[in-house]
């Protein structure tokens, strides 16, 4: 696949995610404000709710005022109502690429005296809807979080100093089975390979050990259906570590396997359970990762199945990746466990040791 | 296919190119709360000490704690996901009191001269040198940013609390407690890893003139001064960053620290 090719391919993965009411944590943290735009045969209208006293506070210095700090309603409305011309000029609203004139005006202000209540504004925007348009870009850079806006039954996240995106106004039909499985099952993919090298060293550790069939399948097979069960456990609730004690020792295992590989030429007895318990800390960790990015509530188990497909066809990757192109090639030469597998375990072990200490924050 | 993946490039790509990282700060809802008051307490993202309210978010919080005396053990700051305030806390009125945060920020990308522009005004040209270095001074910069805050709740009482050493990746410490000096001035140091840190840049801005900053650079004992000469609530910021690591989708790793703090009307 072309460079190209993955990146549009990422790209139409995390569109997909957004529809579904995910959002990748990217760019910006994500605030308070909300903007919902309804749209109906010739005019739409945008509701953008967000607290005041920010709001008011950026325009005031922008007009080389003083900021104004614990205003109750009533200061709060009449400054709004001096500046609305102002908060419009940060207001972009083009259809198909062709600016369009709005209205703005307040509909709410909140200002509760209880400080554990939330203030906020309620600003109504408004405009005519230019016939059989096709795309709406919306800009508001008076904020300063990452906000969402819902259109036409999308939720988009928006950062507000970036430049108006055109959104559709008449969005397809919602991501299918298929769609969703795939989806999944690229993410699970992409999480071993390429972003997954503590995964990736785990697994090569795994190889590295013998190329024989029989003590290879024994234990990407412990190791599969060890993480497959904490994957499903974790994200079910029943079990539950944080990261920062099963990222440790992920990079334990790592530095295990290969310490391992050095000191022994077969499979011994203990290391299939090693492998399966090490296993279960991978697949909490896969679990973090899917806990970030969601599951679609509809299709949740078809989306940690696809996932964990994803991770198994990553591994498969990696394992045929490095017998293909470099064990098998030199398994018969004299050299090959003093040449090849120990320099390679060494390294592996010394940057899993790297990772531990780094991962507990000793370095 | 190709049309509508190169549109959703476009689409979903522009917005995170353009993006930048805004201070980070902790704004309660009083600085001097007194005893028995449930207080809330904001994460705020913005510039300016004008800040929007980040809701509560789990997942990236990897230190929300309420500090009280030099040994006593943290108290986790309670909250609910996905709502602002980001936490509440019950403050003792006869000593003062350090809550501090530290957290994941996000990932963003800059084109060159944005990139550049946000060093120079941070402090940070070494980067700079160092990206020419590189030859990556025409690229796009990647940057992950995290953040570390700390604010200080007045009391009846000083206490040794404000100067406590947390651990934080970049950590503004004062020297004293500054919510009970009313001299004219603010000191303290910088610690990146918890080793002091020469040369990096540190703003302050008042509560009630936040467009004019004052400035100062930490020494090569990571000390550092500013002439703090009104009372009232001040916000400290610095930025700090660090190659990030070879295996890392992104280039920099930023860290992003604060201190805010009531001071007293100097006498």
């Amino acid at each position: 696949m072309t460079r190209t090719a993955t990146g549009a391919w990422i790209t139409l993965l995390f569109s997909m995610l957004l529809a579904c009411g995910i959002c990748p944590a990217i760019a910006h943290e994500i605030g308070e404000s909300r903007v919902v735009i309804e749209t109906g045969a010739d005019r739409w209208t945008a509701r953008i709710t967000t607290a005041p006293t920010p709001l008011l506070n950026r325009l005031e210095l922008a007009a080389g005022q003083t900021p104004s700090r614990d205003m109750n309603r009533d200061q709060v409305t009449t400054l709004l109502t001096r500046y609305l011309p102002n908060i419009q000029q940060h207001l972009s609203v083009s259809f198909d690429g062709a600016p369009a004139p709005t209205r703005i005006m307040v509909e709410a202000v909140e200002m509760p005296e209880d400080p554990l209540q939330p203030a906020y504004v309620l600003l109504r925007v408004d405009g005519a809807l230019p016939a059989g348009a096709q795309t709406m870009s919306w800009q508001f850079d008076l904020l300063k979080s990452r906000y969402a806006l819902q259109l036409a039954g999308q939720v988009h996240w928006l950062d507000p100093d970036a430049p108006g995106t055109a959104l559709p106004l008449h969005p397809g039909p919602p991501p299918t089975r298929l769609d969703i499985a795939g989806q999944y099952l690229w993410l699970g993919f992409i999480h071993i390979v390429p972003d997954g090298p503590d995964h990736i060293l785990f697994v090569l550790g795994l190889v590295l050990l013998t190329t024989r069939l029989g003590p290879l399948l024994t234990q990407v097979t412990a190791f599969t259906l060890a993480h497959c069960l904490t994957l499903f456990l974790a994200l079910e609730g029943v079990v539950s570590l944080p990261s920062t004690v099963v990222e440790p020792l992920i990079a334990l295992s790592i530095a295990y396997v290969a310490v391992e590989n050095l000191l022994t030429r077969r499979l011994t007895p203990w290391r299939p359970a090693l492998v399966f318990a090490f296993g279960l800390l991978h697949g909490l960790g896969f679990a973090g990762v899917l806990e970030e990015l969601g599951l679609p509530e509809d299709h949740r188990i078809l989306a940690l199945l696809s996932f964990n497909l994803g991770i198994e066809a990553g591994q498969l990757v990696v394992i045929a990746a490095a017998y293909g192109l470099l064990l098998h090639r030199f398994q018969d030469r004299v050299w090959y466990r003093t040449r090849l597998t120990a320099p390679a375990s060494l390294g592996i072990a010394l940057t899993g040791l790297y990772w531990t200490l780094e991962r507990i924050r000793v370095l | 296919m190709a049309v509508r993946a190169a549109t959703l490039i476009l689409a979903l790509l522009l917005p995170i190119q353009c993006a930048s990282a805004h201070d980070f700060w902790i704004e309660p809802g009083s600085y001097r709360p007194g005893a028995g008051v449930a207080l809330p307490v904001n994460l705020m993202v913005g510039e300016l000490f004008i800040g929007d309210a980040l809701p509560r978010n789990s997942a990236s919080i990897e230190l929300f704690a309420l500090y009280l005396g030099l040994t006593a053990p943290p108290r986790a700051v309670i909250g609910t996901d996905g709502i602002a305030p980001a936490g509440f806390v019950l403050v003792d009125d006869a000593r003062t009191t350090l809550l501090a945060f530290s957290g994941a920020g996000g990932v963003t990308e800059l084109p060159p001269d944005r990139f550049t522009a946000y060093l120079r005004s941070h402090g940070l040209e070494w980067v700079e040198v160092e990206r020419k270095a590189r030859e990556e001074e025409a690229k796009a910069a990647r940057e992950r940013f995290h953040r570390h805050a700390k604010v200080l709740f007045t009391a009846t009482s000083a206490d040794a609390v404000a100067g406590r050493v947390l651990g934080q990746i970049l950590e503004i410490v004062p020297d004293g407690d500054p919510t009970q000096d009313a001299s004219p001035s603010f000191s303290g140091k910088i610690l990146w890893r918890g080793e002091p840190l020469a040369g990096c840049l540190i703003l302050a801005r008042s509560y009630s003139d936040p467009l004019n900053a004052l400035q100062s650079r930490s020494d090569a004992a990571g000390r550092f001064s500013l002439p703090l000469a009104r009372g009232g609530v001040w916000l400290l910021q610095t930025v700090w960053m660090e190659r990030a690591g070879w295996f890392s989708g992104q280039d920099w790793e930023s860290h992003w620290s604060s201190l805010t703090f009531l001071k007293p009307e100097p006498r």
